[in-house]
């Protein structure tokens, strides 16, 4: 089987391009092949027709030179590059472009550029100037004989602008396309940047750290006006060891000092008790001054400030005390939520729960409870219920690895038993209540009345002018004064008693096993969370 | 030569402008797309990391504690504190952990996050679960990062360096490159 | 450009334009036979297309100095015969040629020697193969013979490419066997 030749291979080989070895086999195959050679003829033939003929070519030259004869010749002035300078014109004598060199020979080229070599001369012929056009296109002007080196000098100069590609030049082409392309970039740059900076709910988040405080109150400062009353509906708690009162929400005072739980609050502010038994009859109100503290007055020793100031009442409800005859007074506080007592099995009395109606009598009331728990782990209900402890403002009386005294204020009194309850498996409660206000009473009687026969000697005392009198008398103020010490001190501890109750709370090691946990078995919203876990963990292996 | 300057710039400045758009598209497309795990954390001392995936992370040691690192993408946007709370209420209330630490966990690299520890007992094996979430923004999403270690009580001690300084060098890669 | 003479076009034209008017004698002889191929092709008549490449070249020479660059002179020569054709027959297109009126008009048949009726005929037909071809392949073909140019020469005369006068050559040489074969000739 024979194969032809493309046509391509034909047209190459009658283009001659195709290579020697191709060529070769090529006209051997031609050689042996009829229709191919036939075919190779036909195209020569066809080549044929396409020539014109060569007479026709000469007359046309001919015609061309006899017209480019009687043309006008060309004006030069055009010719040079108006985008470069145009420093001067080259004119020559005979109309001729021309450049004599140093030996004084005429360059082939009609241009100078182009044939011009370091160290020749150009000399202005008859007068006028030389033009030169540089390598780039410059013309650049002479009007002496100069150098032909100063001369490219000199355009090399002041083509450095513009010619070529040059980053200038590109800068400058693209400068308006890049003015806008940046800006654009920039534009959305800053626009991102504004959204973020101002989208509210990306502001929100930054925010919400201090919006979401869950285990906290807030806690607004409150500025005390300067007679030290403060309006406003406001429940409140006493609490003795610090003096200072506080209920649902904790309330600083800022008065120049650094901030401290207030011991001022006014609930209704109108109020002044001015006589001594005079109480505001369903709320014992009771007004403050300013950066008073109760403790000192508590503790206070003359028996005018007792008069003045009767502390009552630490009951679970909540601290309430009145002063008497003084301007600023605390409000009570509301109700708690009543005490639930678990199931226990000890024969204890439950404590009197106070009555919710703000019209009983304010009875002191000492309370106690004790406790026997069963914890899994002793030490570490140990830690927990001292950190407790401190949580609840009361304080530690004994404590050991096992067993710990401790004194809350009775205002908490119920809300610790309750969380005493859940430290653990409870085996033993006792919670005792012991009404003390006529003991506190006879106390505060006796102290009244002996302070009145103390005063009355002493006023005896002035009048007294014989001496076994005024042995006698000094012998009973002394009497009298011991015992209203002794009362008093008697009174404190009641009142101590009364403000602070008095949990003792033993711990036992469960022998079983681990606290079993109460798994709810529930699920949380977040379906993330919900692949936390240990058996998640366990099942990734 | 002069309709040859006044086209090169022009095919330059065409040049150019390609280069630039070619340019920007690389540089979105490597913003966009990347690959690789979405966090960077070290292996700690003894463990031996046996998975790897673009969203977890999981170690083991001879002992058999286990240490597993995932990442999550939420839509809800939440603070830290959020997430800590819920994530303590389910585990405490619904899996019935008992927590025994919790505070603050904050990485080498500033990234804030909280860390509980839980005992919980599997049979009558006493274990401890460390979790540490670390929460970062994204454009659209959350990206939540969390870390559990489970061994048991008593290979804790010796672990629990370990995993923190491990964890310490913990570096997400979503978010805002803030 | 290939200088044939060894002056490239870029130097004569300069020549020219520094007012040596005997230089273009040069460019003419360069490029007559191209331009009257050019010519032949687009009017058809060896009159009007040896007309058409004489004016070209006048004109040429007399708007020399609007040349943008010299080293172009090919092209540009070429896109004033365009013009100029344009100009001059919108409404003629290229008539059938034969081959009587070729021979009539200056055309050179080649020596009998080779047996004359046989290559008579044969012109006549090729003349019919090549008229017969659309424009844009009679035009290369025509160019290609009119002074045996290289591919690169016809390129730049045209404006074109090269691979696209390759291209163009190959297919015109095969509709001319195409239509050899169809009116028996092959």
């Amino acid at each position: 089987m024979i194969f032809h030749p493309s046509t391509k291979k034909v047209s190459r080989y009658l283009d001659g391009v195709l290579s020697e070895a191709t060529t070769r086999s090529f006209e051997a195959h031609l050689a042996k092949c009829p229709a191919c050679r036939r075919k190779v003829e036909v195209l020569r033939s066809a080549a044929r027709v396409c020539c014109p003929p060569k007479q026709r070519l000469e007359a046309v030259s001919q015609n061309v030179m006899a017209r480019v004869g009687q043309a006008d010749s060309l004006s030069y002035e055009k010719r040079w590059n108006t985008d470069a300078p145009i420093l001067a014109e080259i004119r020559s004598v005979e109309g001729t472009v021309f450049i004599r060199n140093a030996a004084n020979e005429k360059s082939i080229e009609a241009f100078p550029g182009c044939a011009l070599r370091q160290g020749d001369r150009l000399e202005p012929v008859g007068g006028g100037s030389v033009a030169v056009e540089g390598e780039n296109g410059v013309a650049c002007l002479v009007t002496e004989t100069a150098d032909v080196s100063s001369l490219y000098q000199g355009a090399a100069q002041a083509s450095r602008g513009g010619a070529g590609i040059s980053w200038a030049a590109i800068r400058k082409q693209l400068g308006a396309r890049s003015v806008l392309a940046s800006s654009a970039v920039a534009l959305t740059v800053v626009a991102v940047a504004v959204i973020v900076v101002f989208d509210p709910f990306i502001r929100e988040q930054w925010n919400y750290q201090a919006a979401y405080l869950p285990n906290q109150r807030h806690t607004p400062e409150m500025a005390l006006p300067s007679n030290g009353t403060v309006s406003g509906g406001l429940e409140m708690m006493y609490d003795p060891t610090n003096g200072t009162v506080s209920g649902g929400d904790i309330w600083r005072v800022k008065d120049g000092g650094a901030p401290r739980l207030a011991p001022i609050i006014s609930c209704i502010p109108d109020i002044i008790i001015s006589d001594a038994d005079q109480k505001s009859a369903d709320r014992n109100l009771f007004i403050f001054e300013n950066a008073l503290n109760l403790d000192e007055l508590v503790r206070d020793d003359t028996a005018a400030s007792l008069l003045k100031w009767s502390f009552v009442e630490p009951t679970p409800r909540g601290g309430v005390g009145w002063l008497l005859g003084s301007t600023v007074a605390v409000s009570e506080s509301t109700t708690k939520a009543s005490p639930s007592t678990a199931a226990s099995k000890s024969p204890a009395p439950t404590p009197k729960t106070a009555p919710s109606a703000s019209t009983t009598e304010k009875r002191l009331v000492i309370y106690t409870a004790q406790f026997s728990i069963l914890v899994g782990s002793v030490a570490d209900s140990m830690k927990d219920l001292l950190q407790k402890i401190e949580k609840w403002n009361g304080y530690v009386q004994t404590a050991d690895l096992q067993r710990v005294t401790f004194r809350v204020p009775a205002a908490n009194f119920n809300r610790v038993v309750e969380e005493v309850s859940q430290l653990g498996v409870v085996t033993n409660k006792q919670v005792q209540a012991q009404d003390v206000t006529r003991q506190y009473m006879d106390l505060q009687l006796r102290i009244e009345v002996a302070e009145t026969s103390r005063k009355r000697l002493l006023a005896l005392l002035e009048e007294a002018d014989k001496t076994e009198d005024l042995l006698k008398i000094e012998n009973e103020i002394r009497r009298l004064t011991e015992e209203i010490e002794r009362l008093k001190g008697e009174l404190r501890t009641v009142a101590d008693q009364v403000v602070y109750s008095t949990i003792a709370v033993d711990l036992t090691a469960k022998a079983a096993e681990a606290k079993p946990a109460r798994p709810r078995g529930g699920r949380s919203y977040f379906a993330w969370i919900n692949q936390i876990g240990a058996e998640h963990v366990i099942r990734t292996f | 030569m002069s309709s040859e300057r006044s086209e090169s710039p022009r095919s330059i400045k065409r040049i150019a402008r390609i280069a630039v758009i070619a340019v920007a598209c690389l540089l979105i497309g490597v913003l966009c797309l990347r690959r690789g795990r979405a966090f960077q954390v070290a292996t700690p001392d003894s463990f031996a990391k046996v998975k790897s995936a673009k969203s977890l992370y999981g170690a083991l040691t001879p002992q058999e504690d286990k240490l597993v690192v995932r990442h999550f993408s939420v839509r809800e946007k939440q603070t830290l504190v959020f997430w800590t709370d819920s994530l303590r209420n389910h585990l405490v209330e619904d899996l019935g952990y008992t927590l025994k630490e919790e505070g603050e966990f904050t990485t080498d690299a500033s990234l804030a996050g909280h860390r509980f520890l839980f005992e919980i007992s599997i049979g009558d094996v006493p274990y401890c679960y460390e979790l540490v979430v670390f929460v970062k923004q994204g454009w659209f999403q959350q990206h939540i990062y969390a870390a559990e270690l489970l061994c048991a009580k008593k290979n804790f001690e010796k672990r629990a360096p370990a995993v923190e300084t491990a964890l310490k060098q913990f570096r997400p890669r979503h978010g805002w490159p803030l | 450009m290939e200088p044939r003479d060894g002056l490239p076009d870029e130097t004569v034209v300069r020549s020219v334009l520094g007012g040596d008017a005997e230089a273009y004698g040069l460019l003419v002889e360069r490029y007559r036979a191209r331009l009257f191929g050019l010519a032949f092709h687009l009017c058809g008549d060896y009159d009007t297309a040896a007309d058409l490449a004489q004016d070209t070249l006048v004109t040429a020479y007399e708007c020399l100095d609007r040349i943008k660059d010299p080293r172009t002179f090919a092209g540009w020569v070429a896109a004033i015969l365009r013009n100029k054709f344009r100009n001059l027959a919108r409404a003629n297109p290229a008539p059938t040629v034969s081959l009587d009126q070729m021979v009539a008009a200056g055309f050179d048949p080649p020596n009998p020697d080779t047996g004359p009726a046989v290559a008579e005929q044969e012109l006549r037909q090729a003349v019919e193969c090549v008229w017969s071809l659309p424009e844009i392949y009679r035009e290369v073909l025509l160019l290609r013979y009119s002074e045996d140019l290289s591919y690169k020469q016809i390129a730049e005369f045209l404006g074109l490419p090269v691979t696209t006068v390759t291209m163009r050559l190959t297919y015109a040489r095969r509709l001319v066997i195409k239509k050899a074969k169809e009116s028996g000739l092959l």
